[in-house]
Formats: structure tokens, sequence, C-alpha cells
């Protein structure tokens, strides 16, 4: 455990155990010293509040970036949740220090807008898979589901004879007669909340992908809206694991939701893992890309301020922080988020490549 | 074996047609005008950072000649139906939302084989994540130079669709007589001379006029 402090009184260390909330409030120097101390020193030395690196995130990573974050011991950073293109943005087109958390790959594109602007090479890391699984109470017949049964089951919308048509499913055997004879119900974040993205686009939209009436449609909107209406006597929306693990514990039978890998470990005593397309989240079917209900997390910043003599030591720090072992190890603090490794081999050479 | 017919031949074909054609779709104000005259500057990079990445590709695997696949084992490849894994080149452009419209075959002295991908839908965002899945299992499970250019060539057709203000709505893979792709980008909102936003305007209110009559 690293123990340090800093001039915004950040109680660093056990990063797992550190909240936001903690961190704004604890440390070695009282909540209002520390702000006092912060304000004098940035009135004496002129610093400014935007000289504080941007880290620019999606909504989805924001857990791992608090963790990192409470785990880094140089000075504050600003935090800002933005959608990945909006992200990159920003990102190539400021020449503040900043660093973006990413679902998504930075495409060349942008790589060629840093490069225009004269911010030189962008420096890549992969943390690696945030994991997420489905899960039913123990107690219920065990079942493995697949996305096509996922979208037939839950869809407003089936393929009929020749057009889509009302669905008339109400239990999981009547998509499946291999599946329990139970009513089919799922508990979910709300749509463009936590986790739900996830179970969008590697269950219902990739259950629905290959349906030729689905197919039909041209819109890339319409398309979506109808792969992803879900009915409303199935679903149930709450936010957080807990509140998902509460309205599962107090459901029938046949009752299913999903959760980060991390939080089905903690209540494994009661929960069964429902394998998805067949596939349990190994880290072989994760690092593979076989098992569909993860997200990559892609780590940029300008290499220029990782090294050299624009290095922005807060800046290397983050991103140092954000591929060392105590994060992104099997057993790093990043493991509570359901977060699964990459290779050692990779993880290695991340590190010395950006170290030196 | 080292085929150096076939090493001649993609040695040479290094070069990359681009056609952007307007589209006969309305557009009423100055403003969609604004788009497509803001926009041409980053279609036109943009295709050409497509061709660059053809070109990379092509000089990069020309240096390891004999792994490169013969026009035969491309069309094998391009042109079946029958779809083995979910990262074949051709299950990958029917996710970016293209399928084979048209393969022209000639025979002679010189011969020619063309495949003419159309777009069939748009690509939403979660088959964009589909697809750049797709792309990295490509790459961990495939290597060598076909599996290479089939990337790079899925990879720009995603570059380009990022485009706000056009489609991309023909893909042409040519391989014989010399390798080379071309892409068909159109502006989503073209801008008519005033004579033709009036025709378009009359038959707007002729449609709705119809529309109207077959309510009633």
């Amino acid at each position: 455990m690293k123990l340090g402090g800093n001039w915004f009184g950040t109680a660093v260390g056990c990063p797992p155990c550190a909240s936001r909330g903690k961190r704004a409030g604890g440390g070695y120097i009282s909540a209002v010293a520390s702000i006092a101390g912060a304000l004098f020193l940035m009135a004496s030395t002129g610093m400014a509040e935007t000289e504080k690196p941007k880290i620019y995130f999606s909504f989805d990573t924001e857990l791992v970036v608090n963790a990192i974050t409470d785990g880094v011991s140089a000075t504050g950073y600003d935090l800002e949740k933005l959608e990945p293109r909006a992200a990159f943005e920003e990102f190539c087109s400021s020449k503040k220090p900043s660093i973006v958390v990413s679902v998504a790959e930075m495409s060349s594109h942008f790589e060629d807008i840093c490069k225009t602007n004269e911010f030189g090479k962008v420096a890549k890391a992969e943390l690696g898979f945030m994991t997420f699984v489905l899960v039913q109470k123990a107690s219920d017949p065990p079942m493995t589901l697949t996305e096509r049964q996922l979208y037939l089951a839950l869809a407003e919308l089936v393929p009929g004879d020749d057009d889509l048509e009302l669905s008339a499913v109400s239990k999981w055997s009547d998509v499946d007669p291999a599946l329990p004879d139970l009513p089919v119900k799922i508990i979910l974040a709300p749509q463009g909340l936590e986790s739900r993205g996830v179970f969008d686009g590697s269950a219902m939209v990739a259950g629905c992908r290959d349906i030729s009436h689905i197919k039909r449609i041209f819109e890339a909107d319409d398309r979506s809206a109808v792969c992803l209406k879900l009915r409303k006597d199935v679903v149930v929306e709450v936010s957080g694991s807990a509140a998902k693990l509460e309205a599962l514990k107090n459901s029938g039978g046949g009752s299913i939701t999903m959760l980060p890998d991390a939080d089905y470990e903690k209540n494994k005593s009661w929960l069964r893992i429902i394998p998805f397309n067949g596939l349990l989240p190994t880290p072989e079917s994760v690092v593979a890309e076989d098992y569909t209900l993860t997200v990559p997390v892609y780590v940029y910043a300008h290499t220029e301020q990782l090294s050299g003599d624009t290095l922005v030591p807060a800046v290397r720090s983050w991103f140092l922080e954000a591929i060392s072992e105590r994060a992104v190890h099997e057993t790093g603090y990043l493991d509570q988020f359901g977060f699964t490794s990459l290779p050692t081999a990779t993880r290695e050479w991340q590190r010395k490549a950006y170290s030196e | 074996m080292f085929n150096h017919r076939t090493a001649a031949i993609w040695l040479v074909g290094l070069y990359l047609p681009f056609s952007c054609l307007p589209a006969a779709r309305p557009a009423l104000a100055d403003t969609a005008s604004d788009i497509v005259t803001s926009g041409q500057g980053y279609v036109t990079q943009s295709l050409v950072k497509a061709g660059q990445y053809w070109n990379w590709a092509v000089s990069e695997v020309s240096s390891w000649m004999p792994g490169w696949p013969s026009p035969a084992e491309f069309i094998k490849g391009v042109g079946s139906d029958q779809i083995s894994s979910e990262t074949d080149f051709t299950k990958m452009m029917d996710i970016a939302g293209y399928s084979v419209g048209e393969v022209t075959v000639g025979v002679g002295i010189i011969p020619e084989t063309t495949f003419k991908f159309t777009q069939t839908r748009e690509i939403s965002e979660y088959d964009r994540q589909y697809l750049q899945r797709l792309l990295r299992k490509q790459k961990q499970e495939r290597s060598g130079p076909k599996a290479m250019a089939e990337r790079t060539i899925v990879e720009s057709v995603l570059e380009i669709q990022g485009l706000k203000n056009y489609d991309l709505t023909h893909i042409d893979v040519r391989l014989l007589p010399l390798p080379s792709i071309s892409f068909t980008a159109e502006p989503k909102q073209a801008v008519f001379d005033p004579d033709t936003s009036y025709i378009v305007r009359k038959l707007d209110q002729l449609n709705e006029k119809l529309d109207s009559i077959s309510k009633n």
C-alpha cells in the first residue's frame, strides 16, 4: 500500500478503498487546511486552475478513471466525461496537458489531426477489458443463453412469417424448449447508463443483426431502434449493482441480470453465471474477444508530454499508474470493477515501452 | 513457391482511383452548400488517407511477396457465399453495410476481375464497435498479406464512413489486371442549381398531393 499526500489533501494509498468522497475530504492535512494551502500555493505561484491535466473519459470507464486517479501521487486532475470521438477532438485540438481514457480506439484520422497540430506522436496503452456477466439465482434451473435467444425473449418486435410482429413470448421455454419453463424477466441499467451499452450492443443488436427482416432496414437509427425496443413487461430498470442484486433477490424464478464480473464474485454464494453464447468469461475467452460482454479500455497521451523536454510530470505519473502492475495485474486494484487483464507479456511490453 | 508473374502484377499495381459523385438528393438551404464545401477537404483527406493505407499495405507485403495471395485465392475468399468465420472479409464487409453487387470477369490477353461492393444499409454505432472487435480478433487470429489487405480495406471503409456529410455508396475491389480499390463517396446533401431545385420542390409538392389523395 502506498501512502502519501499532496497539496490538495488527497489521501493516496489503498486505491480500492479510496472513494471519490474520501479523496475530497481525507488525507493527512485537514480538508480546510488543504484547500487553503492549495489556494495559497496557486495564488503565490500564479498557477492557474487550467494547468491541471485534463482526463477525458467515456462513461463506462468512470470507476476505472477514479481508481487510477486515486492511485497517483501527482497533483490534481480535471476529469471530464466525453464520448470517445469528442474526447479525441479535444485531445488533438488543445495544447493543454491531457489524457483520454476510451472504450474505442483512436482512428488514424485523429492521429493525423494530432500530428498536424504539432503534438507529435500519440502514446497508446491498452489496459484490459471491463468484463460483465449474466447471472441468475443459483436456486433456479441452470440456463445458458445466446445473443439470439436474448433478443427473441426480450424484444418487442420479433420476426414473423412475412414481417416483424409483436412478441408473444412469456416464458424462456417459448424461445427454446431447452430453456427453463419460467417467466422471462431481466434487470438492467437504464438505457445509456452503466453497462447498458454493452448489453445493447453485444446481446440485443448482435442477436438481431442477421435477421433478414431487420437487415432490410437501411437507416442505422431505425434498425437499432427496432433491435433495442424491449418489452416493458419483462424489463426492470435500476441503477447500480447493489440495486440490481436486491431486485434479483426479490424477483421470482427465471429472472436474470447483468453485473460486472467482480460483483458476481462477491455474491457467488447465491448467484450462478449464465454462459453467454456458450462461453464463460475466462481470461482466454475475454482476451481472444470470443466472450463479448466486455469493453476494452485504452489510454492515450501525447508522447511529448510523457518524456523529453516537454514532459508534463502529472501526465506521465497518471499514464504510468494506469499501466502499472498494481493497477492492471490480475489481482490489481482495477480487478474490483471486473477488469480482465491482458497477458503478462503485453503488460510488460507496454510498461517497458513507456517507462524508459 | 515464389511466383514472379504474380509478384510483378502486385508490385506494379499501386494506384487508387477515387471518385466523388454528387447524389441526386435535394438540398434547399445555403447551409447545405457550406457543409458540402467544408466537408470536401475532409473527404479528400480521408480518401487520400485510404489510398495511403492501401499503398502502404501493398508496399509492405511486396517485400515478402511469396505470401501474397494469388488473385484466384482472393477471388475465392471474396466471392464465396459461404462464410466460415465471423472474421471473413465478406462477413466484415456485410457488417459494414456492403454486399457484393457485381462481379466483372474479363477473359483475354489482359484478364480483368473486379468486385463491386454496394451499400445495402448504413452502419450503426453498434455495428462499428462490433466491426472493430472483429478487426482486433482477426489481427490475433490471422497474419499474412491477405489478412492484412482485408483489414486495410475494412479499416479504410470505417474511416471514410466516419464522415458526417458523405455516404460511401460503392467500393470496387479490382484484382486484375492491376490490383486497386476505389471508393465512391456521395454528399448526403447535394446542392442543386435553381432550376433543378425548382423541379425537386415541384416533385415534392406533387408527391405530397398524391399522398393526401391516397389517404382520402
